[in-house]
C-alpha cells in the first residue's frame, strides 16, 4: 500500500508505472465490454435500415405498377464471385427495379418482354445479405434463379459479368407473383406464376456471420419481408417485437 | 558526468515544470474518482440518447403505421365509391316459365345486386369466434373492380385471358377482425418463440374474384328472400381462419391495428327540411338494398312504396379508428387494457345518433372511446370522409 500510494511530499513528477497500468488495464476492460454490445447494436442498426428501405422499395414497385399500369419487376441480384468474402456460400447482395413492356402479339410470333430499369442498382450495406434458403427465402428459390444479361453490353445489369439474379413481379391489379426460369432476359414471355400460399411468401435478411444462414442455424437478429401474393401486402416480422 | 546531465535541466527547466505543474501529481485515488465520475457522466448520457432514439422509434413508428392505415383508407373509399346495383324497372309479378303473359299493372325497381353495411353481428349470423373478435361495422357490394384469377401465362393459354378485363363485376367487403397471425406467418417461424405471435385488430378484405362472384349463384336468388347470403364466407374463407396451399382465402388483412370501422349511410337534407337527420336513412347503421325500410328508419320513403329498396345511399360517412404500433404492441400484451378496450367497443357504434358521444363531439368534447384510448395511453389516429356515391341518383 505504501508502494501503490506513496507519500508524495519529498517528490515532484507524474505517474509511476504501476498507476498508469492501473488505469490503461481499466479503460481496456471498459473498452472490451463496451465494443461488443457497441457493434451488436451497429450491425443491427444497419439490418434495420437496409429492411426498411427494401420495403420502401416494394412499395414503390407496387405504385409505380399501379400508376404505369404495367408489371414491375424487382431483382435481387447474386455475384459469380463474392466481392465482399469470398468463399462463403452466395447469398443476395443487391437489388434494382424494372419496368416490364411487353409488344404487340402478332401471329406466329412469340410474346417478347422488354425491361426497362427504374433507379439504379442498390447494393445492401456491407455484410448485410438476403439469404438465399430454401426456407427463410422461398420466394428466391435457386430454380427460378436466371442469368443477368444486357443487351449491347457484356456486364449485366449488376455491374460485373456472371451474376445471376431471381425476380419479384408486381402486377397492375396489386397481386404478385414470381417470373420462371424459362427463359431470361429479353426473349419470350416468362412464366409466371402466383407465389405459393402466403406462409411461403417471404425473404430474410440477415448480418452475414460467414457460416451458412439456415432455418437451423437461425441468427438472432434477423429481417423478414412477407409479401401477401394477392394482396400485395408487405409486412416484415422481426425478432424481440 | 552522470550528475552533470541530470542537475543541469532540473535548474533551469526544472523551476518552469514546477510553475506550469500543480504542486504534486494525481493519486490513484483521485484518477479512480475521477474516472468513476466521467463513468457516471456517460450512463447519464447514454440515458438521455437512448430517451431520445425512443422518442423517435416511436414517432417514427407512428407516422408509418398511419402510412399504411391511410393507404388502406383510400383504397376502402375509393372502392366503396364504385359500388353498383344495377338496378332496372320490371313488374312486381315474376311470371314462371310458360305462364301466361299479362299486361304490367306497375313497375318496380328490381335489382340481383345487394349494398349492405352494419354492425358484423348484423351481417353475420354466425361468427367464428364470437362477434367480440369482430368490433364496428362491416360493409359488402359488388363493383366493377375487375379481380380474376384467370391470368394468361403464355401466348398459347387455354384459359381466357381476364388481363385486361377491369370492369368486371365483383364482390368486395370490409370489416375489422382481431387475431393473431399464426396461420398466415412465414412457415419458418411456426414455432419460434422469438417473433411473439401478433395479436391485432386488421382491418380485413374480402376480394373474391370475378369468376368466383356468389352473388349470381342460383341458390342465392332472389337476393330479397336471400340477403346476405353470398358473402357468407368472408368469415369462413378467411386468411386468419386458415389457408391451404392451393385454395386462395378471399379475407385478407390489408391494415393492422384498425380498431374499428364504422359506415354510417346518409342522405343529404333540403334546407328548410323537418323532422329528417341525415342518418335516419340508416339510424342504426343498418343499411341493407334488399330492405324496404332499413330497421328504425323513418322518413325517406314517402308515397314511394319500394323506401330506399335496391337504392344505394347517396352518401357514406366512412371513419376508420387506427392506433401505432406501439400502443398496438401495448394492447396485445396486455390483457387489462384488452379487455377494457375490447368492452367499451363492444357497446358504442349501436346507434348513429350517439357518434358523436362514441367517438367525438362536434363541440370538440371527447367521446367515449377518445377517453378510453387517452386514459389507456394508447396513440391513435381518426380517419373521416364523406364519400358521394357515383351510382346513387335520389335525395330527399
Amino acid at each position: 500500500m505504501k508502494n501503490l500510494l506513496p507519500n508524495r511530499q519529498g517528490r515532484r513528477g507524474g505517474f509511476t508505472l504501476i498507476e498508469l497500468l492501473v488505469v490503461v488495464t481499466i479503460i481496456v476492460l471498459v473498452m472490451a465490454l463496451a465494443t461488443p454490445a457497441l457493434t451488436r447494436t451497429l450491425q443491427a442498426g444497419k439490418l434495420t435500415s437496409a429492411g426498411d428501405s427494401l420495403l420502401g422499395i416494394i412499395s414503390q414497385a407496387q405504385q409505380n405498377a399501379n400508376t404505369y399500369d404495367l408489371p414491375v419487376e424487382l431483382r435481387f441480384f447474386k455475384f459469380s464471385t463474392e466481392l465482399d468474402l469470398p468463399g462463403v456460400r452466395q447469398d443476395f447482395r443487391a437489388y434494382m427495379m424494372f419496368k416490364v413492356t411487353t409488344g404487340a402479339l402478332t401471329t406466329g410470333s412469340t410474346l417478347t418482354e422488354t425491361f426497362v430499369p427504374m433507379g439504379s442498382l442498390t447494393r445492401l450495406p456491407e455484410s448485410i445479405t438476403l439469404v438465399a434458403d430454401p426456407d427463410l427465402s422461398p420466394l428466391l428459390p435457386a430454380a427460378n434463379s436466371q442469368k443477368d444479361t444486357k443487351n449491347g453490353s457484356t456486364p449485366g445489369y449488376a455491374g460485373v459479368s456472371g451474376a445471376t439474379y431471381n425476380a419479384i413481379r408486381f402486377m397492375p391489379d396489386g397481386t404478385f407473383r414470381l417470373p420462371g426460369a424459362s427463359t431470361g432476359g429479353t426473349s419470350g414471355l416468362t412464366t409466371i406464376t402466383f407465389a405459393q400460399d402466403i406462409t411461403n411468401s417471404h425473404f430474410t435478411m440477415a448480418s452475414d456471420a460467414g457460416a451458412s444462414i439456415t432455418k437451423a442455424n437461425l441468427p438472432k437478429n434477423f429481417y423478414t419481408i412477407q409479401i401477401d401474393p394477392f394482396s400485395g401486402k408487405a409486412r416484415n416480422y422481426r425478432p424481440g417485437f | 558526468m552522470r550528475t552533470a546531465t541530470l542537475t543541469r535541466p532540473s535548474s533551469k527547466v526544472g523551476k518552469r515544470w514546477s510553475r506550469c505543474l500543480p504542486a504534486r501529481a494525481f493519486t490513484l485515488i483521485e484518477l479512480l474518482v475521477s474516472v468513476t465520475f466521467v463513468v457516471v457522466l456517460m450512463l447519464v448520457i447514454t440515458e438521455v440518447l437512448g430517451l431520445v432514439q425512443r422518442t423517435w422509434v416511436r414517432s417514427n413508428s407512428r407516422v408509418s403505421q398511419f402510412r399504411e392505415a391511410r393507404m388502406a383508407f383510400d383504397a376502402l373509399s375509393r372502392n366503396l365509391g364504385q359500388a353498383v346495383l344495377n338496378t332496372y324497372w320490371d313488374t312486381p309479378s315474376t311470371s314462371n316459365a310458360g305462364a301466361i303473359i299479362q299486361a304490367a299493372t306497375n313497375y318496380q325497381r328490381k335489382s340481383e345486386l345487394q349494398f349492405v353495411c352494419g354492425p358484423a353481428s348484423y351481417l353475420f349470423p354466425s361468427l367464428p369466434g364470437g362477434s367480440g373478435n369482430y368490433p364496428g361495422h362491416g360493409v359488402f357490394f359488388q363493383a366493377p373492380l375487375g379481380v380474376t384469377n384467370l391470368t394468361s401465362s403464355t401466348e398459347n393459354q387455354s384459359t381466357a385471358n381476364t388481363e385486361n378485363m377491369t370492369g368486371l363485376l365483383c364482390g368486395r367487403g370490409y370489416f375489422v377482425q382481431w387475431g393473431n397471425d399464426t396461420s398466415f406467418r412465414p412457415a419458418f417461424l411456426a414455432n419460434n418463440t422469438l417473433v411473439p405471435l401478433r395479436y391485432r385488430y386488421r382491418l380485413m378484405e374480402y376480394s373474391p374474384t370475378a369468376e368466383m362472384n356468389q352473388i349470381y349463384s342460383a341458390k342465392y336468388k332472389p337476393i330479397t328472400s336471400n340477403s346476405r347470403q353470398w358473402f357468407q364466407e368472408a368469415v369462413q374463407s378467411n386468411i386468419m381462419t386458415g389457408e391451404k396451399s392451393t385454395t386462395r382465402a378471399f379475407t385478407r388483412p390489408i391494415a393492422e391495428n384498425i380498431l374499428a370501422l364504422v359506415i354510417s349511410p346518409q342522405i343529404e337534407v333540403p334546407p328548410g327540411a323537418t323532422g329528417v337527420t341525415p342518418t335516419s336513412i340508416a339510424p342504426n347503421y343498418i343499411y341493407d338494398s334488399t330492405l324496404v325500410s332499413n330497421p328504425g328508419a323513418t322518413g325517406g320513403a314517402g308515397n314511394n312504396s319500394q323506401g330506399t329498396q335496391h337504392l344505394l345511399p347517396p352518401l357514406i360517412q366512412v371513419t376508420m379508428i387506427a392506433l401505432d404500433q406501439v400502443s398496438a404492441e401495448t394492447l396485445s400484451s396486455n390483457p387489462t387494457t384488452q379487455q377494457a378496450v375490447s368492452n367499451v367497443l363492444g357497446g358504442l357504434f349501436q346507434q348513429a345518433s350517439s357518434f358523436g358521444t362514441d367517438l367525438h363531439q362536434p363541440n370538440g368534447t371527447q367521446g367515449q372511446l377518445e377517453q378510453l384510448l387517452r386514459a389507456q395511453k394508447l396513440n391513435f389516429r381518426v380517419f373521416t370522409t364523406m364519400i358521394p356515391m357515383k351510382q346513387s341518383r335520389w335525395s330527399l
